[in-house]
């Protein structure tokens, strides 16, 4: 998957959450977090979710070969 | 134990003590001792989060429960992960630009007093209870098996964390609990070697997880739904994220660590660090139950684990236990010759189902068994989970790392126990003492007062502890108490962080509302798994604190808590 379209996705959640948080007590400066950070923390978020997913299936897995089928 | 046992545990216990203090001294503001100066890094904050939430109970226990239950147990962590991300994601800056030093601080830089006074008394009652059982319940493992009497393993527990916590505060803490993480690990990996190095030499590691799974060990994920199965892929994916989200966002004891660190990077590295291990590492310390239960197919293991039990039962119904005794004994070797035709014919289906019918017989005599002890027990229970490893560590391990599995016992009691004194006592003396008592108190008072705190919930948790013996069902109420408490707390946190309209009236009363709502439900649905109370909880508070905002639940609604000015 090329970056942009990992970063697509990525950004909706982010403005849909942008949305949600309350950054009203916040100043601007700190409001205004650069685009690009925000981006390198969701691939971050996204790759620690991929790996608990992956840890999912692979338990999953263990107990379908291993238990019923072996 | 031996002597090279003992010595072992005491040096690894004066190694612990001594490193702490070492990398504790020169700061002696009360800012080091609360937040460690800011100074922290992301891999001491990662492996104290990991100590601190792991108990001796979860050491000796979960290799237990993989011995009994197999792997299911490690779905309660599915949710850890996703707790992780939100709170990098929204908790952790949030708390960083406010510069605040307890979670509930920042209620009040956000709501006001009455919102962050009660948030900080419902954490000192909840957390208070719970250091008691954190001392009680090991001790009591620790004395049955060493055959020691309760009170001086209390004692020698209590005394060594104390020292380290009241001199050194949270940086002699962490630096213990990256120690006590490093001696755990050492002492899970040997058990897994010394399980696996102990299996007969035809059976191989594929043979083993084979028989494993065959008893159903394997069978981690459960994709059922039932509201009254505590362990499911999906009280784990929904349930345990709000436990996880509640325990690691809102838990003086957990956010004090990231607190300390020494930027949002750090903050965040540790908690994701977290996220990662979490789920490995506990299906590592299932996997090592699982094959010490495989290894007891092979060495007969005890009818029944708990020593002191089954001394009284044999007392009381002798003639009785010996029959279902020398009937074990005969399942036992049926059981043992199904899993050696299992294993010598390559693992075929039929000796699969022979050894599957072999263990059930066998698991039915022992239950006849479990149940005269229940019948003995008084309060009609009884539970061995927390002697199934210990047995087989005091048992098979060669001398020397019989001593090393203690000191990870020890290391996990220490490292609960200090993070939540050294947090007790930084919530009374920072949201109370400082705030209501003596709110012009100076650095050099605060201090000696944060020292006086930890040293008095430290003497409180030891006499907890010595009469945890006669306190009976109060211990189960306890863990009733302390389980109705998250959800409500996770809500009036997420109303901070998300929802910029609701108001100070409303939070505190959405709180309070949220706390009655989750014990009505656990009165009316007693069977209702534990962890769905934390989402219900959290939902109940969030209404309730948006309806009262909604309908004039006066002011509050945006305050500042980006300045660290005008500290408590």
């Amino acid at each position: 998957m090329s970056s942009s379209a990992l970063d697509r996705p990525l950004d909706c959640i982010a403005a849909t959450i942008g949305r949600l948080e309350d950054t009203s007590h916040l100043p601007d400066s700190e409001v205004a977090d650069t685009a690009d950070e925000d981006r390198h923390w969701n691939r971050i978020y996204l790759l620690v979710l991929a790996h608990l997913a992956l840890w999912i299936v692979g338990l999953w897995a263990v107990g379908r070969f291993l238990g019923d089928a072996s | 134990m031996s002597a090279l046992d003992w010595t072992v545990l005491v040096a690894s216990l004066t190694l612990i003590l001594i490193f702490s203090l070492s990398r504790s001294r020169g700061d002696q503001s009360v800012h080091g001792y609360v937040s460690a100066g800011k100074q922290m890094r992301w891999w001491v904050i990662g492996l104290s989060i990991m100590a601190t939430q792991a108990s001796a109970i979860t050491f000796i226990g979960t290799t237990s429960q993989g011995y009994s239950d197999g792997l299911r147990f490690v779905q309660f962590y599915f949710g850890l992960p996703i707790a992780m991300v939100l709170i990098a994601a929204f908790a952790a800056p949030a708390f960083h630009r406010s510069g605040v030093r307890t979670a509930y601080e920042f209620l009040e830089r956000r709501f006001d007093f009455k919102t962050r006074t009660l948030a900080s008394a419902v954490f000192l009652v909840q957390r208070g209870l719970g250091v008691g059982l954190a001392v009680y319940a090991p001790a009591v493992a620790l004395s049955v098996i060493l055959g020691l009497p309760e009170a001086p393993t209390i004692l020698i527990t209590v005394v060594l964390v104390a020292t380290y916590t009241v001199l050194g505060g949270i940086r002699a803490v962490m630096w213990a609990d990256a120690v006590q993480m490093g001696i755990m690990f050492a002492g899970i990996a040997v058990a897994f070697c010394f399980a696996w190095y102990g299996l007969p030499a035809g059976v191989s590691i594929r043979d083993a997880l084979a028989l494993a799974g065959s008893a159903g060990k394997l069978e981690a994920v459960d994709t059922s739904f039932d509201w009254n199965t505590r362990y499911t892929l999906w009280s784990g994916l929904l349930g345990a994220t709000f436990l996880s989200l509640a325990y690691f966002g809102t838990d003086q004891s957990q956010v004090q660590r990231y607190l300390t660190a020494k930027s949002l990077y750090h903050s965040r590295i540790s908690l994701l660090f977290n996220a990662m291990l979490k789920v490995p590492l506990q299906a590592f310390i299932l996997l090592t139950g699982v094959l010490v239960f495989v290894f007891f197919l092979f060495e007969p293991p005890p009818m029944l684990f708990h020593p002191a039990e089954r001394a009284r039962l044999e007392r009381t119904h002798g003639e009785e236990l010996r029959g279902i005794d020398s009937r074990f004994e005969e399942a036992f070797q049926q059981r043992r010759s199904s899993a050696d035709r299992f294993v010598s014919s390559g693992r075929a289906t039929a000796d699969r189902e022979s050894f599957a019918r072999a263990d059930q017989r066998l698991q039915g005599v022992r239950s006849e068994a479990i149940a005269l002890a229940e019948q003995e027990s008084g309060s009609g229970t009884y539970s061995d989970t927390n002697y199934v490893f210990l047995t087989f560590v005091l048992g098979y391990l060669p001398r020397g790392l019989i001593g090393l599995i203690m000191a990870g016992v020890f290391a996990a009691a220490m490292s609960t126990i200090s993070s939540e004194l050294n947090s007790l006592a930084t919530s009374t003396v920072v949201d109370h003492y400082a705030r209501y008592v003596r709110p012009r108190s100076g650095e050099r008072e605060t201090r000696r007062a944060l020292r006086w705190a930890t040293l008095g919930w430290a003497g409180y948790a030891a006499v907890f502890a010595s009469f945890g013996g006669r306190l009976g069902s109060l211990i189960e109420a306890v863990n009733f108490v302390g389980s109705l408490f998250y959800g409500p707390m996770l809500g009036v946190f997420a109303v901070a962080f998300l929802l910029k309209r609701v108001t100070a009236n409303g939070a505190f009363w959405g709180t309070a509302f949220g706390l009655v709502a989750v014990w009505l439900t656990k009165l009316v649905f007693p069977g209702l798994a534990f962890l769905w109370l934390n989402p219900l909880g959290c939902l109940a508070t969030i209404l309730a604190a948006v309806f009262v905002s909604a309908t004039g639940g006066g002011p509050g609604g945006a305050r500042s808590v980006a300045t660290p000015a005008g500290r408590t």
